[in-house]
């Protein structure tokens, strides 16, 4: 295939044991990609977990449950609120519940190839459910309560304070809880008319029925376990930002 | 004792020798390489175009609520991307989707890879709350492309290298060979790389469906034959509501369907070493796959799938296939051939008109060169 005329010369033996090197490279990483999709057994711990992961990511990170398609047996809902200000009459209205994943699966409906915005407010509701069932009940108390005076990345110190055995849960959960706030704050805009003072959200669960009970009860005869949280301080998006949001949800 | 040691010396040299004559070899599975390229290109564009239409809120200013989770991913491409206003996201956006038509039909295909994995890996991480099990694949996928010669057969590159060689347009520059898609890299090296990409791919293939079928054979519901009913339940999985019910309905669809999944996940690896069960392992792996994008709503990823299985298919197989569609396709195929050298063209010649004498200009007056 080379436009070259010249016939090829033999490869030199130091061609050949480098190419046999590289062959060899690619094996090692094949190796170590196996133990770190291996559950955990003394082997894999030979690499230690944090040599593996430093390994993997971020470009070789994959996970043994990657291969879809994966048994799924709950059902997520996220809902909002939010407390409204009409700028020009001052006047305060709370909004009613608005289940954004209800709206989402609207959109899903009929669409093989749906885009993955429909799915941003039940990606949320499926990571705030597990992360709160990483903290524990003094841990769930407190994020039942309205933080609307402080910055809701503020809650981490006050949830550590109610355990602080449990640093990772506790990080993921004010992440969540953070992302969750600006989400529902820059749907919220885009729905109702007015300033964003602050927002509520409450994400529920409920896990789809055996299959063996199919011809009496469905996932959609169940009602959903809510997780509630208190109010949190309205985010306040860019333009450009808010304006992408508002395009989306369809002011 | 004296011929144990003699062949516990000589057996590794003979392996390496063999290990050195294979690798060195003339290329293999080049039309599977072609098809993996092909098809993850495809992968990659029908996940860009359905999110086109919403990219703002997936991906761009819209996602700052996302912006925790992004702050946690390691990728250095993330920062092409960071804070840039939606016309630049667009603009980028663009020219990923336009690399990865490029990689589909094999124009200048190794640049092509190299901006559709920065491109693709740029925009998808930008939200990881939304990421599919997919992205990890595709993004794999194309990092051992870059090392294999993808573009040995049904691409534009092969087209264009077999009318120069025909019309003996003599030999251009390194750098105009690169670009062209031509082999610039030593034959030994380049069969190298090529096998070590083929090796570490198929390695990795091979791994996730050996660990996706272990895992899923260790739960109850996989063994009883009814895992994919609860995901067929939910929203997200359930396109056609009418499709999924009349699949959960009816128990021996179900079990069907299920341990079909299972078994070519599990039995991938080992079905592949005999020529007839690794058709049977291929064929049925591609089938699960094409049923699934449609009942789950997963076609992007089952693409990436279906492209990965595809580089286990023999050379004849496709050799066959290539024979089959060149008989039937080939006036459509030339017709569209020669459309495609008259756009390339018409191209160099709004170049030649445009852009050169820009560049001379500038070089003439600004650079005083």
């Amino acid at each position: 295939m080379s436009v070259t005329s010249a016939e090829p010369s033999a490869p030199r033996p130091w061609q050949r044991r480098l190419v046999v090197l590289l062959a060899l490279a690619a094996v090692a990483h094949s190796v170590v990609i196996a133990f770190w999709l291996s559950p955990q057994s003394p082997v894999r711990s030979l690499f230690g977990s944090k040599n593996l992961t430093t390994y993997v990511n971020p470009y070789f990170e994959q996970s043994w449950s990657e291969l879809a398609p994966n048994a799924q047996f709950v059902d997520e809902s996220f809902s909002l609120r939010a407390q409204v200000k009409d700028d020009e009459t001052g006047k305060i209205t709370m909004s009613e519940w608005v289940d954004v994943t209800a709206v989402e699966d609207d959109s899903l409906r009929h669409d093989v190839d749906p885009a993955r915005a429909h799915l941003m407010a039940r990606k949320l509701a499926t990571n705030l459910n597990g992360a709160m069932y990483g903290l524990n009940a003094k841990q769930r108390a407190l994020v039942r309560e309205s933080y609307t005076r402080e910055p809701i990345a503020q809650l981490g110190p006050r949830l550590l304070g109610a355990g602080n055995d449990r640093l990772g849960a506790v990080e993921t959960y004010v992440a969540y809880d953070v992302m969750a706030t600006r989400f529902a704050s820059m749907y919220a805009k885009a729905r109702f008319d007015g300033r964003i003072l602050k927002v509520q959200y409450l994400v529920g669960r409920r896990t789809v029925p055996p299959a063996a009970d199919r011809g009496t009860t469905t996932v959609r005869d169940k009602d959903f376990n809510y997780f509630r949280f208190g109010f949190r301080r309205g985010y306040d998006a860019s333009f450009e930002a808010q304006t992408a949001f508002d395009d989306y949800v369809g002011k | 004792m004296i011929d144990l040691a003699q062949r516990l010396t000589v057996a590794p040299r003979r392996w390496t020798g063999a290990a050195e004559d294979w690798l060195l070899a003339e290329p293999r599975a080049l039309y599977g390489a072609a098809l993996c390229r092909i098809g993850t290109a495809l992968s990659v564009l029908g996940l860009l175009v359905s999110n086109f239409t919403s990219r703002e809120v997936w991906v761009g200013q819209g996602s700052v609520w996302a912006e925790p989770a992004r702050a946690l991913s390691q990728f250095p491409e993330l920062a092409l991307l960071d804070g840039v206003s939606g016309d630049v996201l667009t603009l980028f956006y663009v020219v990923t989707m336009l690399s990865t038509v490029a990689l589909a039909l094999g124009w200048h295909t190794k640049a092509a890879n190299v901006v559709t994995l920065i491109g693709f890996i740029a925009v998808v991480a930008q939200n990881p709350v939304v990421g599919d099990e997919g992205d990890n694949l595709v993004r794999i996928t194309l990092l051992w492309l870059l090392l294999m010669r993808t573009a040995e057969h049904w691409s534009l590159d092969a087209r264009r290298r077999e009318l120069r060689v025909a019309s003996s347009s003599g030999s251009a520059s390194a750098m105009r060979q690169a670009w062209d898609g031509e082999q610039v890299l030593p034959g030994w090296l380049s069969s190298g790389l090529h096998h070590v990409g083929l090796i570490g791919l198929m390695t990795q293939t091979v791994l996730l469906f050996t660990a996706g079928g272990l895992d899923k054979v260790s739960q109850d519901i996989w063994q009883r034959g009814t895992a994919l009913y609860s995901t067929m339940q939910l929203p997200e999985f359930r396109p056609y509501p009418w499709l999924s019910d009349a699949v959960s309905s009816s128990s021996v669809l179900l079990a069907i369907l299920t341990y079909a999944v299972l078994l070519t996940q599990l039995f991938f690896a080992p079905l592949l070493l005999n020529p007839i069960t690794r058709r049977i392992v291929l064929a049925a792996a591609i089938a699960v796959n094409v049923v699934l994008a449609v009942l789950l709503a997963l076609p992007w990823s089952s693409l990436a799938y279906i492209a990965l299985a595809g580089l286990f298919v023999s050379t004849e197989t496709y050799e066959r296939l290539d024979e089959w569609v060149r008989e039937r396709g080939a006036p459509v195929g030339d017709w569209l051939a020669l459309r495609s050298y008259d756009v390339q063209d018409a191209i160099a010649a709004v170049l030649d008109r445009t852009w050169w004498p820009a560049v001379d200009w500038v070089r003439a007056t600004v650079f005083r060169r």
